[in-house]
């Protein structure tokens, strides 16, 4: 397969950290990104290093992760940080229980964009669809 | 339940009625005539007759099978217990959450008091602070546990004979109470002496949150392990919280909640017989942490059914004959799934219209979820708020003076009806296909829990089913409410601190020794017939000091598990 071909599909890589255990929002966003023709792959970690990998082998477009605990800057920081290690460009995007007042901070720390509680999975996809490559 | 003549003259009303609907309504006034359904999928009709119960049973409270209420007496007698779970941070914070909500009316029942308190997910895996998958967890969405210690933190104020200890630590719930015991055993009080509950719930958990755990087989016998050691050891010990919560918040059906609970308890019970005990020696100490959701007449019908069908399946098919093994005991929490971030002062009316329905359904005891907790921790204010709206309807409404005050009502005894069939379905389809663990093990349950989650998200999107304040009556600018947040990095450091102060303080050769026996028996534990021969091990080795983490890594380095499927 080409690496156009390839590209025909969005691919998401979407995360959870192994010791928070809610992924019913996430669970629901997968199922519509997938509707909506992006090709989801679904993973957990309890190491960003680890995560940072997958994302480097599965050449992921762009990796959703979830936080509904309050690890969401613990989170940010060390993943942002194994993503520049391997010099990934995939843009990294949350969602989760994540107070509105946190998230300028996120996103200065690199996540690009924060998806709250009562988001709807469109507006993620709307996001997703417009970070494909012109 | 009714005579002939008045089901005649009901049925003649009825045709009057329906003649009226169908002459007024639909002819002239073009009304469409939308078909209901509950939550549990169960048509509801627009007004209900004698008819619907012309096949029930007279009940009364205190009766079998209880659908009216384990007692003859209920709330005039016995209030319900006011418990919320909490705890975050440090052990220290917590004891002050403990204590704030004590002053502000959590208690237990009589003169107990009732410590109800919520670990984080590295204690509930199992992982000590220092572990390299602890890191960024600890203190988060509980308190950390992982040394005597960390109980005494917590407990060192209470007269632990006159106090109600429940935590809800997961997977790990057999070396806390092994940790538990040791640790009362050190301030005087024999194990006999110990009043409190185990969540025991391995498997739910697993197939609601897949966080790493034992596999499915370690589970099952691990479970029936507490079950044995605390009915021979701790007889006021709630062994196993047959927890439906958990299942409600991945959105399974209020029948469904109940068949898979009620499918959890088969397996148990089998089991306990397997491992020589006899029914009537465990099975009153079972209860559930139920969840609660908005569909109120539903939910409310759950509760009844709940019993309803305990009491017949403990008495009919395990013939137990303790009424105590018949009367269900059952705590409620509020569901968190049904609060939205948005508008979050109406969650206050959700939680009223939930504790409201706990009460016509007749609870032994409550937690009340806070109005901010779809944002963040709950603040003092949110919390006592939610206490304030149980002792609203304690105090101020009269509902609590009358026994099952629904009881008789043609709609509530006919939908109380329909759960419960819709729920034995759901249980027998379970049955069916091997049980609740093999339906763990061969990832059904999980699979259908996805499925719900799934599709009540859709029918938000879709505007099919209305949520206010999330896709109806929204407002352009959401009111800010505070969060209340800790700062996880000084609570993580200052744990570990501990624990490597615990582990500097000990003899690490008996810890060592103590461990290779809780392997030993752990290996020795090949069938649940042998149950009994893992929980003195554990206890000796809290006893030498071994920690949590320690203690959860030697059971899962035989059992095998830890992370269980994606």
């Amino acid at each position: 397969m080409s690496k156009d071909e390839k590209k025909e599909k969005m691919k998401a890589l979407m995360a959870r950290f192994s010791l928070d255990g809610h992924d019913r929002g996430l669970l629901s966003v997968m199922s519509s990104f997938k509707d909506a023709g992006i090709e989801v792959v679904y993973t957990y970690f309890s190491d960003p290093k680890e995560l940072a990998k997958v994302a480097e082998e599965e050449d992921a477009d762009i990796v959703g992760i979830t936080s509904s605990m309050g690890q969401h800057f613990y989170l940010a920081s060390t993943l942002v940080e194994a993503f520049d290690e391997r010099r990934l460009d995939a843009p990294l995007i949350m969602g989760g229980v994540i107070p509105t007042r946190d998230i300028p901070q996120l996103m200065d720390m690199g996540i690009r964009r924060v998806f709250g509680p009562g988001s709807a999975p469109s507006e993620a996809i709307d996001f997703v669809l417009g970070t494909r490559p012109k | 339940m009714f005579s002939k003549e008045i089901l005649d003259k009901a049925n003649e009303m009825k045709k009057v009625w329906e003649e009226e609907v169908k002459e007024v309504y639909e002819k002239k006034l073009k009304f469409g005539s939308p078909q209901y359904t509950s939550e549990s999928g169960i048509p509801v009709k627009y007004v209900y007759t004698p008819e619907d119960l012309k096949d029930s049973e007279v009940e009364m409270p205190g009766a079998f099978p209880y659908t009216r209420g384990n007692r003859a007496l209920g709330y005039q007698f016995m209030p319900w217990m006011i418990q919320i779970l909490h705890g975050y941070g440090t052990g220290e914070e917590t004891r002050e959450r403990t204590k704030y909500l004590v002053k502000e009316g959590m208690k237990g029942y009589g003169d107990q008091s009732a410590v109800l308190f919520a670990v984080d997910t590295p204690t509930h895996c199992g992982f000590d602070p220092d572990n390299p998958n602890s890191r960024g967890m600890i203190g988060l969405g509980g308190v950390n546990i992982s040394t005597m210690d960390d109980i005494d933190v917590l407990l060192k104020d209470y007269d632990l004979a006159k106090t109600r200890v429940a935590d809800n630590i997961r997977f790990s719930c057999l070396p806390f109470l092994a940790m538990y015991i040791a640790y009362a055993e050190g301030r005087g009080y024999s194990p006999g002496g110990l009043n409190g509950q185990s969540q025991n719930g391995l498997g739910n958990r697993c197939i609601t949150t897949n966080l790493p755990s034992p596999t499915p087989d370690a589970q099952y016998k691990l479970e029936i392990e507490l079950i044995k050691y605390s009915c021979q050891n701790i007889k006021r010990w709630n062994h196993t919280n047959l927890c439906g919560y958990v299942l409600g918040e991945m959105n399974a059906t209020p029948a469904q909640e109940l068949g898979i609970v009620l499918s959890k308890a088969v397996d148990l019970v089998e089991g306990g017989i397997k491992a020589g005990l006899k029914p009537d020696e465990f099975v009153s100490r079972f209860s559930s942490q139920v969840h609660l959701g908005m569909d109120f007449f539903e939910e409310v019908a759950k509760l009844r059914a709940w019993r309803r069908m305990w009491a017949k399946i403990m008495k009919e098919r395990f013939g137990c004959k303790d009424p105590k093994s018949l009367q269900y005991r059952i705590h409620v929490h509020t569901a968190g799934s049904s609060l939205t971030s948005q508008q979050p002062l109406n969650n206050i009316a959700r939680a009223t219209l939930q504790v409201l329905a706990c009460v016509l359904g007749g609870v032994q005891s409550m937690h009340t979820n806070s109005y901010d907790e779809a944002i963040g921790l709950p603040s003092e204010e949110a919390v006592r708020t939610a206490i304030r709206i149980n002792q609203i309807v304690l105090h101020e409404t009269g509902i609590p003076h009358v026994t099952d005050p629904l009881g008789g009502s043609y709609y509530l005894e006919s939908l109380t009806n329909e759960v419960e069939k819709e729920a034995e379905k759901v249980r027998s389809e379970i049955e069916s296909k091997g049980g609740y663990f093999e339906c763990i093990k061969n990832n059904w349950l999980r699979q259908m829990l996805e499925k719900q989650s799934i599709k009540w998200r859709q029918e938000v999107d879709s505007g099919d089913r209305t949520v206010v304040g999330l896709n109806k009556f929204e407002i352009d600018e959401e009111e800010e409410v505070p969060s209340f947040t800790i700062y996880q990095p000084e609570v993580e450091a200052e744990v570990i601190r501990r624990i490597e102060k615990w582990r500097a303080n000990r003899n690490n050769a008996k810890v060592k020794d103590s461990l290779e026996k809780v392997k030993d028996a752990m290996a020795g534990y090949d069938t649940v017939e042998k149950a009994g021969i893992l929980m003195p091990t554990l206890i000796e080795a809290a006893r030498n000091k071994c920690t949590l983490g320690e203690m959860m890594e030697a059971i899962v380095e035989v059992s095998g598990g830890r992370i269980y499927s994606t």
